[in-house]
């Protein structure tokens, strides 16, 4: 009887990690840098790489003169 | 100019920290979240280019410079409102209609301290020069040429596929600032109606006057023809433009024509000069809400320049085949002057003042 009573707990316990696995939350944005200020993120080469936004190239005869 | 990567433009490099503007905190300019632990509430409240408001950021060490830049036609465009107003009978400025296109299509060609200091042109999409380091003289290329390229860097530079260099950049390597300096750029204090009027522009006299009387030819021209009209190779001209609706109607072109001198005046004395088209016609504005120019023939569109191409030997100069005869080679050569068969005929009336009249110049 307690065999069955702990296989079943058992069962219990994995189909909640199921559930919880197939729940496709986004993972929480980890913050930039843990560190206050502005010259932490623009002097990282490598961080502003991962994060500036894309844009548009100019096109076209531009300038006056 | 090659672009930028996005996040080049953003980088601040180890030395602008040693320099005066590098000692300042980042907000005290930019304003923004200092305490923001992510790059969007970071930038909550972010001022991109302070220098935009250079009463508040600059003045307070750079109080001359400011004051006369504040009237400048780098910052004020002033030659936008004026020949707009000459040629619609009213004024961008009087109607908040005019100036909200005016800001979308046009405003972003203003410059800022900023601008020529720091970083690009907005207009070019902005981003560092030397990672947020200061620059007293701008760069020829990232800032003078940014602006100024589609025409004046494309010359001078020789960019452009069969035509040279201009002879003060190659030999010599002679940047922007050899004729423009910075009184110039910075403005003089007084408004100036166009760029035209601006009493400090160079002039090639102010280095070439001993030339006056070199040969038989400055002797009899010096006084009426402008230095281009012999020194300059052809160069670039627009037919239309469509503010607001993609821009110029139809591909820029190049020629070369010789018409008499719109804006004659004690600063601009010669009688003969090169002439553009420039990008303007009847409609150029209806996608601001004026379908028409009332005063379209008020002023010629077929306007006074000043390429950046010089040749001491062009297509007048080089008398090869002519005898070592400068007149034959000008005087008899129809396709330099403006007639009135290369203007438009809706065009006539507005360039009825620079065209050249058949019996000129005087057969040799």
């Amino acid at each position: 009887m307690f065999k069955k009573e702990w296989l079943g707990f058992v069962l219990v316990i994995l189909l909640m990690i199921l559930a919880g696995c197939s729940k496709r939350e986004p993972i929480p944005s980890k913050p930039l840098n843990v560190s206050i200020g502005c010259v932490d993120c623009h002097t990282d080469q490598e961080l502003l790489k991962k994060v500036a936004t894309p844009e548009e190239a100019p096109s076209g005869e531009a300038g006056e003169g | 100019m090659a672009p930028l990567e996005p996040w080049e433009k953003v980088l601040v490099k180890p030395e602008f920290f040693s320099g005066v503007h590098g000692k300042i905190a980042c907000v005290a300019c930019h304003k923004g979240n200092q305490e923001a632990t992510n790059k969007d509430s970071a930038h909550v409240g972010l001022v991109a280019d302070p220098t935009e408001d250079a009463q508040t950021y600059c003045a307070g060490c750079h109080t001359n410079i400011v004051e006369h830049f504040n009237k400048s036609v780098h910052l004020n465009q002033n030659g936008y409102f004026t020949l707009f107003k000459a040629r619609a009978g009213r004024s961008i400025k009087d109607d908040p209609n005019l100036m909200q296109h005016f800001k979308n299509d046009c405003g972003q060609c203003h410059t800022t301290c900023g601008q020529c200091h720091v970083s690009r042109p907005t207009s070019t999409k902005g981003g560092f020069i030397m990672g947020h380091s200061f620059r007293k003289t701008p760069d020829m290329i990232n800032n003078c040429t940014a602006c100024h390229g589609s025409r004046v860097g494309e010359e001078y530079l020789g960019q452009r596929e069969g035509y040279r260099p201009d002879v003060h950049w190659v030999p010599g390597g002679k940047r922007c600032e050899f004729c423009h300096k910075d009184a110039e750029l910075h403005g003089t204090g007084i408004e100036s109606d166009t760029r035209y009027d601006v009493p400090n522009t160079p002039r090639c006299e102010d280095c070439h006057q001993d030339k006056a009387a070199a040969n038989i030819y400055h002797t009899v021209h010096w006084k009426d023809l402008q230095c281009e009209v012999c020194h300059s190779q052809d160069y670039k001209s627009c037919n239309s433009c469509h503010a607001g609706a993609g821009g110029l109607a139809e591909p820029s072109y190049i020629s070369f024509k010789i018409g008499k001198n719109p804006i004659k005046s004690a600063r601009h004395p010669k009688d003969y000069v090169v002439l553009r088209h420039i990008p303007i016609s009847r409609d150029t504005y209806a996608a601001w809400g004026v379908p028409d120019l009332p005063h379209y023939n008020s002023l010629p569109t077929w306007k006074y320049s000043t390429p950046h191409n010089i040749q001491r030997w062009t297509t007048r100069t080089d008398t090869t085949g002519s005898g070592g005869n400068c007149a034959l080679k000008c005087h008899s050569t129809k396709e330099f002057f403006l007639r009135e068969a290369d203007v438009a005929p809706e065009e006539l009336e507005a360039n009825r003042n620079v065209i050249v009249p058949a019996d000129v110049p005087p057969k040799p």
